[in-house]
């Protein structure tokens, strides 16, 4: 047989795979990653689907480390994280993408610490949160509380909050042992909720029937505010981002537009979250 | 005195009689008024105690009346209770054996191939039959699997067998420790595992575009990996080092397969900066080798000094592009060598990929070659340059099919001549694969 041949069928027979493979993939915009941010993500695709009928939107969580891999491998078009992607993730993209990918963020959170409505403490210092979350404080009494064991509640470790506070609040020291890893931040501030002498952290969206702790810093003590996270006064302030591969086209750039229009960041401040501009 | 003991004891006497007889006469003859009232106070007496009883019988069905509910939901929630225990005991449990797992990454491919090797100009140019009967065939080119055990932030192990064609062979197996204390994150790695020199020998074949590496990787550094050590460290932001001691005849060998005939070992070192969008790296090579396994052979040198661009950006709407290049110069097999490679890549979508690439290598860039039909040079060949032509489709996240087809532009041969398009296996091939990574 001659090579031409060959050639011929062999380009003929990848046509016919990459047309069926083309018809049979689905229409829907997918959304994964971050679980701070799903309860957002959730509204907005509501939202952006009652205005577009035309226009499928699928959210899941995971945490921001799943989101991140999914972007990569190709089984998301989009992805929710509450961190920055890392040099090692932004590699992967680059080998297979041949960019870097875009970075939009979508939203701003402070990071809060939750305590018991119960619990008497109501600001705290980095360093004692810090010595808290590494086992160096185990008791309520040694930050002026009851004497009673601290139960801390944490994140898993394929979380973007996990991350961020452990680089943010903890110096990038390593979380106590004793630390329960709950899946998803509702978990946590349940957990938080119903026990007395529990502490955990996740985004300000989610603190309802906790307390939110201030932190205590050279200028002042802070709790997570729209003034305070935007200034940056919050020492727990981030951004919360979408990813996206490449530069954002079609369907997705259309989506991308309207979140960061006015209309999408509303939606933001009625989650709990604040706007980034 | 005597007189008023007597009286005393005269009137006890009286007194003890008298008891004595009263009582006596009371129990002969009872009063029957008395005996009525005493009936009648035992009768009494007894209803009150049968009224007692039936009040202290209706209090306890009463008390248990109210306690019932709240015993049963105390019993409800104490099992319950219990339950959770044993649940969060278990979940623990199961918590303990994942968090193992998660140290634990296991990662792989496979890539089955047919290929199609056109031999007509062999048969036709250079005068005799080519004894290769096998022209077209199936083949399975990997089966990989990757274990990486990550027990703490401060080590890690590897071990990597290959399932393919008709044996299996260990590919790599190491130990790297990495300090915790500087931020320049320095990593000691000992075992079999990769030369850290260029880019195309740690690129992977399953993310790379094209089906096979080029000519001058495979023939300068053949098996990509070596038995050795290896410092990586990471001196300021996105500049990274590595400095490595190796045996140096690589994992492929066929003559030096596990030893390493020459006392002096081979030397690696790699500097590469990563701008993001462009990384640029040098590298260099130097050792010794010995051509035979006569143990008084002679010690030959061998070099080789690299240079690699990398450069990514999404210039069209379509996609991102590629642009790999590389070039290796040294001495090997006492003869200086040159070889280079040049590669473009253009994504359409997010799925189709397009992959174009020139490679050269020349084994001798002494010699002249047109000086055909000499024993001067031992080697069998000279200069060859291929292009490469690669169509890749993403199926899924997981499974990638890959077209493509191999030309040689330029060929000579010291014992046949010289023919812009001859003798070589790698002649005008025809690759269609698919691959799964996961």
């Amino acid at each position: 047989m001659k090579l031409k041949t060959i050639m011929f069928w062999a380009s003929l027979a990848l046509v016919v795979i990459m047309a069926c493979n083309f018809v049979m993939a689905g229409k829907a915009i997918t959304l994964k990653g971050s679980d701070t941010l799903l309860m957002l993500g959730q509204r907005w695709a509501e939202l952006y689907m009652q205005k577009n009928p035309g226009v499928v939107i699928q959210v899941t969580g995971g945490g921001s480390g799943v989101g991140i891999a999914a972007l990569i491998n190709g089984s998301t078009d989009i992805c929710q994280a509450s961190r920055s992607m890392k040099d090692s993730e932004r590699k992967k993209i680059r080998e297979r993408y041949f960019n870097l990918g875009s970075e939009i963020p979508v939203a701003k959170d402070g990071v809060t610490l939750y305590l018991n409505e119960k619990n008497q403490i109501s600001e705290l210092t980095l360093d004692q949160i810090k010595d808290v979350y590494t086992g160096k404080t185990t008791n309520w009494s040694q930050l002026g509380g009851p004497d009673a064991k601290i139960i801390v509640y944490g994140r898993e470790n394929s979380s973007g909050t996990y991350a961020f506070f452990r680089e943010a609040a903890m110096k990038n020291a390593d979380y106590t042992s004793s630390m329960q890893s709950l899946p998803g931040t509702s978990a946590v501030v349940n957990a938080v909720a119903k026990d007395k002498y529990g502490v955990g952290f996740g985004g300000a969206a989610y603190a309802k029937g906790v307390k939110e702790v201030a932190i205590k810093t050279a200028k002042g003590s802070f709790k997570p505010t729209a003034e305070t996270v935007k200034s940056g006064q919050y020492p727990l302030s981030r951004n919360l981002y979408w990813y996206v591969r490449g530069k954002p086209s079609g369907e997705i750039k259309k989506l991308v537009d309207w979140v960061l229009s006015p209309e999408g960041q509303e939606v933001v401040k009625t989650v709990g979250y604040f706007t980034v501009k | 005195m005597n007189k008023v003991k007597v009286l005393v004891t005269s009137l006890a006497i009286v007194m003890i009689c008298q008891t004595a007889f009263a009582q006596r006469s009371r129990t002969a003859k009872p009063d029957t008024a008395v005996v009525n009232l005493q009936q009648k106070m035992e009768a009494l007496t007894f209803q009150v105690n049968s009224l007692g009883q039936e009040l202290n019988a209706a209090k306890d069905q009463l008390n248990k009346q109210e306690q019932t509910p709240v015993q049963a939901v105390e019993e409800k929630v104490s099992a319950a209770h219990d339950k959770l225990a044993g649940m969060e005991e278990r979940m623990l449990t199961a918590e303990s054996d994942i968090g193992g797992m998660k140290k634990l990454k296991v990662s792989g491919y496979i890539q089955t191939r047919f290929e199609y090797i056109n031999h007509d100009r062999i048969d036709s140019a250079a005068g005799f039959t080519d004894s290769r009967t096998d022209s077209s065939w199936f083949y399975v080119r990997r089966g990989r699997i990757k274990f990486v055990y990550t027990p703490t932030s401060t080590s890690q192990y590897c071990i990597y067998p290959d399932f393919s064609k008709d044996k299996v062979t260990l590919k790599e197996a190491w130990i790297t420790l990495t300090e915790p204390w500087t931020k320049m994150k320095f990593n000691l790695t000992m075992g079999q595992m990769n030369w850290p020199f260029g880019v195309e020998i740690e690129r992977s074949s399953s993310v790379r575009e094209v089906p096979e590496r080029s000519i001058m990787s495979n023939a300068l550094f053949k098996g990509e990996r070596d038995r050795g050590v290896k410092l990586n460290f990471t001196p300021v932001q996105n500049l990274t080092v590595d400095l490595g001691v190796y045996n140096g005849y690589g994992v492929d060998n066929s003559t030096f397969t596990l030893t390493d005939p020459t006392k002096p070992k081979d030397f690696v070192g790699r500097v590469r900066y990563d701008f993001g969008l462009v990384a640029l790296s040098g590298s260099w090579y130097e050792g010794r080798e010995k051509f035979s396994t006569n143990k008084d052979s002679a010690d030959h040198y061998k070099g080789r000094m690299g240079g690699a661009l990398e450069f990514y950006h999404q210039f069209l709407p379509v996609g991102g592009t590629g642009l790999l290049a590389e070039v290796v110069k040294g001495e090997s097999r006492e003869k200086e060598v040159m070889g280079y490679y040049v590669m473009g890549i253009q994504n359409v979508g997010e799925r189709l990929g397009f992959a174009l690439r020139v490679d050269s290598y020349d084994p001798n860039i002494s010699s002249d070659t047109t000086a055909f039909n000499t024993t001067a040079n031992s080697l069998k060949y000279d200069q060859t340059t291929n292009i490469s032509l690669a169509v890749n489709y993403w199926w899924d996240a997981a499974v990638r099919l890959t077209l493509a087809l191999d030309r040689t532009l330029y060929h000579t041969d010291m014992t046949m001549g010289q023919d812009s398009k001859y003798a070589s296996y790698q002649d005008d091939k025809i690759t269609m694969q698919m691959q799964i990574k996961f």
